[in-house]
């Protein structure tokens, strides 16, 4: 009897303890790493409709160049002119990689159409190959592209205002890529943006 | 096993737990193709076994032996949750690197072994010792490896490039058949310089 | 016994009496065993084990793929040589670097290896990969086994899916398009035309078919030894006739193929190209009559033989059908390596019950 009371004991004590810590720790972690998923995200979508920051300026410029807005449960940033027009629509996208998921950033001009700027948030894609769509030589060429009716992710792609270049040997990521644009984005247009959109053009 | 230096070197070396044992292999294979990622992760284990290794000496008898393995995890699991959310606050880009890893350090069998089969049987110390042979001889097997991988798979160690910009990448050496063939190679080799005892 | 045998004997006892003469009585007696052997084959892996066997097979392979050799560098150019040469050189060196180490006799399985495995290889693959292909297939796909007649896998194979991995952009983006007419290729050292996919890549990308006459005569980018059909044929029907290869295993392979694309291409028409186009595009006779052959990792019992060549036609059509990869033939040789002592086992328990393992 006495056996199995000091069994218990010993858990709960050794349980009490170990949450104690974590929490403590869980306490005083939690707002830096808040803050580095926050800032990372503000980075991301400041580089895709490539804004210049610095690192102390950071939170000013990202608070002077988007509005924030939750729509349908997901974060739209709208960017103005001085004039107060409707200038561009930032949000994140999400969809299965080769490896994992991969989210990333999408800027778009008003006509929900034309792509201004695209950022790789997160991604487990195979380093040196897949990973290449982190690459600034990759990434550029969606800027100005049309995603009309998809864009496509090809091997040759010569001109074509809805196509880009694959990545050499990474054909599963690049195509990856392309339903992650295609999906999000045919959804987002029809479900969420579109009306309001409209809306704000009328009105503004 | 009394004499500190022959504890410490048994773990590093003669029954090294990724050579010899063949344990934490999964950790091993997967996150050893940058220098970067070895290291952490062997600082990471190095810290939670050493870490849950004094604990559990500590505890000693005091633990009932039927409930000794939820002892051990809840203490392993205290450790590795600490470097997890340590890792997160103050090193991001290595942390995302690492992924689901780090979480997995819980269910590493060399930290679960050891804690069995020396930390609850020895004295505080030599626990210590142990652990941190151990751990230094898994650190030696990741650091090896991701050596050998990155140096192949992308020309460079730590992100720095050391083998020219005209390097060829081996892309299957980041890839998981490298982290077997490199590990096949570096069991052959760490057996022809100490032999194992047959019988 | 024919005159030219008996005077190829009389050469032979001539030389060993010789003493000047005596070192090149190997020689002869080589020449003499490619030739004159009788063309009864041991059915059992430890024939590798011995001399003339080994020395007779491995001569005849070289022999038959020869013209392949020599059609490679009249498509792609003396670099075609050059590539061969150095697998020859840096694969003999670690070949004997290994004998050397475990004191054992060299043997010629090596021969074979390091003319077959250049040929499987894209002829714009820089020279130091050749070298490292054909270092990591004699060390990862034999030494490590134990040496000639000990391997699982076709060590040319090894070294050629090490370098398809490893090097996926050197070996699989660019390929370069054959020279033909006149002396072609025997005039330069390399060629520059590029091109970016084999006829096979061309039908998984845009479903059309390259004609079957430039299949059949080898006006098609491929890979070194794959170009001509009838050539690498030509080798093949050289080997059955010479008893060096067992029919079984092509015809299976090659026949497995042809039904079922056949069928697969009335079922699955974008996917599954046509069973003529199959047959002779690819590495699938390069791999059918040179590769699947190869009598240490193939198994030895008829029946396992017939099982094993239409496993192999079944996985080959489907990867080149189903899969990312526009091509199978390695890939499905590799995996039925591993099975093909299975297969044996399961023939000899059906034939006399279960096998006494001497070990427990």
């Amino acid at each position: 009897m006495k056996k199995e009371i000091w069994m218990v004991v010993i858990l709960v004590l050794v349980a009490t303890v170990s949450s104690g810590v974590l929490g403590f720790v869980n306490v005083t972690t939690r707002p830096i790493i808040k803050r580095n998923e926050v800032r990372k995200l503000r980075e991301s979508v400041l580089e895709s409709v490539n804004v210049q920051f610095e690192a102390d300026n950071l939170v000013n410029k990202f608070e002077s160049e988007f509005r924030a807005e939750e729509l349908g449960g997901k974060d739209i940033y709208f960017r103005y002119d001085d004039e107060g027009n409707l200038t561009g629509v930032t949000f994140e996208i999400s969809g299965s990689g080769f490896q994992g998921p991969i989210t990333a950033i999408i800027s778009l001009k008003p006509d929900l159409e034309t792509i201004v700027g695209l950022e790789i948030l997160d991604h487990q894609e195979t380093p040196g190959l897949g990973a290449r769509i982190t690459d600034e030589d990759f990434l550029r060429q969606f800027n100005g592209k049309i995603v009309r009716p998809e864009i496509l992710v090809v091997t040759d792609a010569g001109d074509e205002e809805n196509k880009v270049d694959a990545i050499t040997g990474a054909t599963r990521t690049s195509k990856a890529i392309q339903g992650i644009i295609n999906d999000t984005l045919s959804e987002v247009q029809t479900n969420i943006l579109t009306d309001k959109v409209m809306e704000r053009f009328s009105h503004e | 096993m009394n004499n500190t230096k022959d504890i410490f070197t048994a773990g590093l070396w003669e029954d090294n737990p990724v050579f010899r044992q063949m344990l934490g292999l999964c950790i091993t294979l997967a996150i050893t193709n940058k220098v970067a990622n070895g290291l952490t992760m062997g600082v990471a284990v190095f810290f939670v076994l050493t870490a849950s290794s004094f604990i559990v000496s500590l505890l000693g008898d005091s633990v009932p032996r039927r409930v000794r393995i939820p002892v051990f995890m809840l203490v392993i699991a205290t450790f590795v949750t600490l470097v997890y959310m340590f890792l997160r606050a103050f090193f991001m880009p290595l942390s995302q690197a690492l992924g689901a890893y780090v979480g997995l350090i819980i269910t590493n069998c060399v930290i679960l072994g050891r804690l069995e089969s020396f930390s609850s049987e020895n004295t505080p110390w030599d626990s210590v010792v142990d652990a941190a042979g151990v751990a230094s001889g898994f650190g030696l097997a990741l650091i090896a490896m991701s050596v050998v991988r990155e140096l192949l798979g992308f020309g460079s160690l730590f992100g720095v490039q050391v083998l020219g910009s005209g390097w060829t990448p081996w892309v299957s050496m980041i890839l998981a058949p490298g982290g077997f063939l490199v590990l096949g190679l570096l069991i052959w080799v760490q057996r022809a310089i100490s032999p194992v005892e047959e019988g | 016994m024919n005159r030219l045998e008996r005077l190829m004997s009389d050469i032979s006892s001539y030389t060993e009496d010789n003493p000047y003469l005596q070192h090149i009585t190997e020689v002869i007696d080589t020449v003499r065993s490619i030739v004159f052997e009788p063309g009864v084959s041991a059915d059992k892996s430890p024939f590798l084990r011995d001399y003339i066997e080994i020395k007779r097979y491995m001569f005849a392979v070289v022999l038959a793929v020869a013209p392949a050799a020599l059609a490679s560098i009249y498509f792609y150019g003396w670099r075609a040589l050059a590539m061969i040469v150095v697998s020859y050189v840096a694969g003999g060196i670690a070949e004997v670097t290994f004998t050397l180490i475990r004191k054992e006799e060299i043997t010629e399985g090596f021969l074979v290896t390091g003319i077959l495995f250049p040929l499987t290889l894209p002829p714009n693959t820089p020279l130091w990969m050749v070298a490292v292909g054909i270092i990591v297939g004699v060390i990862l796909g034999k030494e490590v086994f134990g040496g000639t007649g000990y391997n699982i896998f076709n060590p040319a194979l090894v070294g050629r899916v090490f370098l398809t991995t490893t090097f996926p952009v050197a070996t699989s983006s660019e390929w370069l398009i054959p020279m033909t007419g006149g002396w072609a290729g025997f005039k330069q050292f390399s060629v520059d035309t590029v091109t970016s996919a084999t006829p096979l890549g061309v039908f998984a990308n845009s479903g059309t078919l390259a004609p079957l006459r430039d299949l059949f005569f080898g006006n098609i980018p491929g890979c070194l030894g794959e170009s001509s059909a009838l050539l690498v044929l030509a080798g093949g029907i050289f080997m059955i006739l010479a008893r060096i290869i067992d029919w079984r295993v092509p015809v299976s392979y090659l026949g497995s193929v042809f039904l079922y694309s056949a069928l697969g291409t009335y079922l699955w028409p974008n996917q599954v190209a046509p069973p003529v186009f199959q047959l002779l595009a690819g590495g699938l006779l390069f791999g059918a009559i040179y590769m699947a052959t190869d009598p240490v990792s193939s198994p030895t019992t008829k029946e396992a033989k017939w099982v094993y060549g239409v496993f192999l036609g079944v996985m080959t059509v489907s990867i080149r059908a189903f899969s990312g990869y526009p091509e199978g033939v390695t890939y499905s040789i590799l995996l039925m390596n591993m099975f093909a002592p299975l297969f044996d086992e399961m023939v000899m328990t059906f034939r006399y019950g279960p096998i006494q393992k001497p070990y427990k």
